[in-house]
């Protein structure tokens, strides 16, 4: 039996492509196996900072916009949107 | 439309939805363009569907306020990227009568950020005057990517609004990027053709033969054959510019096929253009031919050129060696066998005995339409000079496999034809092979 000796290199391409299929929701596109580790990793990083900025957006809209809300409906509006 | 140019595409199509700038993304362009598409789909269901709760929420609390307050909130507190992103869960109704509210220059910055599929609704709703107000403001901003994103969602109106404001240039360039393809026709066929030659006069003037090839490429073929007519109808400048962008930018895989849709009168113009004949031009028309198997557009295009140029065609067939067999495979297929016999017959000795076994090895069914054809088109003089290259002891089966498949006044016009050639050994096989076999016995159905 052949034993083949994963290197770092290996290990860290292996988990980069772990983060990115988390950032992705699920499998990636086999195609991208053509990336490095490092252009894996920067994909990861740039999906990472949209999804995190445009929750970030929408808290900070919602807030915004319930100051904006007639007063009156603003504690309905509230409970729908946060239960 | 070029490989990198698809891929360019594509990285842009996929930073905008990110929202980065395109080039941190240049590592992507070793990708296959389909990656980058799969990769953009599935970046797009994280993006949509992970807020998709409170996105939800929001669209049902919006419910509570007027129209009005809704888009003005959208407007000035939500901005255009979290109103795209709403735009998919909220009642297309409402959607609409919300855009009904918000300036065009807004509704172009959310279009930016749509996902059409998720808002297709939304799209196709919208009042063709308001569609048109978007389109002129996408267009003054560049942004075809956008627009070609939206083609194939809007009503058949509201395309024909659009239509009326986008300009030649705009619509050429928009078409080059368009994310349906297959709208192409639907769009090409709402144009007029007084608007199709100015379109066309354009794609000259403003070097966008890339982007009108493009769109020819993927319409149905009446539509490609009414294209070509009226580029093949342009002055012998626009046609020699044609060539020239077809030669620049590697285009000959989509011009041959354009080419073989023309009428054969704007066939005759085109391929009488000088340029067209040199020989850089027809080494790469014969390249393009063998890397995407265009073989049938070649073998329509071939007669078309005058002796000098065939000739220079014929000393490069000797590289298609290899592709005989698929050549002629086209031509029974394509029924184009007088093409290819005429033009075997302007080959080298050795070529032509290439081409003479492989369609003595044909199947039967090949033979039939090959006997049909060269009885109809009077070819029996080129057919038989072409199959005497065949090796003597290969002479005698083949006649007997053509004799029963040939008619009384065919197989009279094959022996004379030998005999006139002097072409002896087949003139004895063909006699033979009536006295064995007998003329017609296998008919042609």
């Amino acid at each position: 039996m052949v034993y083949v000796r994963s290197t770092h290199a290996d290990r860290d391409k292996l988990s980069v492509a772990r983060t990115l299929e988390v950032e992705l929701g699920g499998r990636a596109p086999d195609g991208l196996a053509a990336l490095s580790g490092e252009e894996c990793a920067a994909l990861a990083g740039v999906l990472h900072v949209a999804k995190a900025s445009q929750s970030h957006e929408l808290e900070a809209a919602i807030e915004q916009s319930l100051g904006v809300v007639p007063r009156m409906l603003r504690g309905t509006i509230r409970k729908i949107l946060f239960g | 439309m070029t490989a990198s140019r698809i891929v360019g595409v594509e990285i842009l199509k996929l930073a905008r939805l990110i929202g980065c700038d395109p080039e941190e993304l240049d590592y992507l362009e070793k990708l296959d363009p389909q990656v980058i598409r799969d990769l953009r789909e599935q970046v797009t269901g994280v993006l949509f569907d992970g807020d998709r709760h409170l996105l939800q929420r929001i669209a049902a609390a919006s419910k509570l306020l007027p129209t009005k307050l809704t888009a003005t909130i959208g407007e000035s507190v939500f901005g255009p990227l979290l109103c795209a992103r709403l735009t998919g869960v909220l009642d297309p109704h409402r959607a609409v009568d919300i855009a009904g509210r918000l300036p065009s220059s807004f509704l172009a910055d959310v279009a930016s950020y749509l996902d059409p599929r998720r808002a297709s609704r939304v799209i196709a709703e919208l009042p063709p005057s308001q569609t048109a107000e978007i389109a002129k403001e996408l267009v003054r901003r560049e942004q075809y990517i956008t627009m070609g994103s939206v083609v194939g969602h809007l009503s058949k109106a509201a395309t024909v609004a659009a239509l009326g404001v986008v300009g030649d240039e705009a619509l050429l360039r928009t078409a080059y990027v368009v994310e349906s393809k297959g709208s192409l026709g639907s769009l090409v066929a709402l144009l007029p053709e007084k608007r199709l030659q100015t379109i066309i006069r354009t794609a000259s003037d403003a070097d966008l033969w890339p982007e009108a090839l493009d769109v020819m490429d993927h319409v149905s073929e009446r539509q490609r054959g009414e294209l070509a007519d009226i580029a093949a109808g342009q002055d012998d400048e626009v046609l020699e510019g044609l060539v020239r962008a077809a030669q620049r930018h590697g285009l000959w895989g989509v011009l041959l096929p354009v080419t073989r849709a023309m009428s054969k009168e704007s066939r005759e113009r085109f391929v009488g253009i000088p340029s067209i004949q040199t020989r850089t031009v027809l080494a790469a028309i014969v390249d393009a031919a063998a890397q995407e198997s265009l073989w049938a557009d070649l073998l329509v295009f071939l007669p078309l050129l005058p002796a000098p140029a065939r000739r220079r065609v014929a000393a490069l067939a000797t590289g298609l060696r290899p592709m005989f067999g698929s050549i002629i495979e086209a031509a029974h297929e394509e029924q184009l066998w007088p093409a290819l016999i005429a033009f075997a017959a302007e080959l080298d000795q050795a070529t032509q005995e290439k081409i003479a076994e492989l369609i003595a090895g044909s199947e039967d069914a090949v033979l039939v339409g090959l006997v049909a054809a060269v009885e109809e088109a009077e070819l029996e003089r080129e057919a038989l000079t072409v199959m005497s290259n065949l090796a003597p002891d290969k002479q005698g089966p083949f006649a007997e496999q053509i004799v029963p498949l040939a008619t009384e006044d065919g197989f009279a016009m094959l022996v004379k034809a030998a005999e006139a050639a002097e072409l002896d050994t087949l003139h004895a096989v063909l006699v033979s092979g009536r006295e064995r076999h007998g003329v017609g016995t296998k008919g042609r159905s």
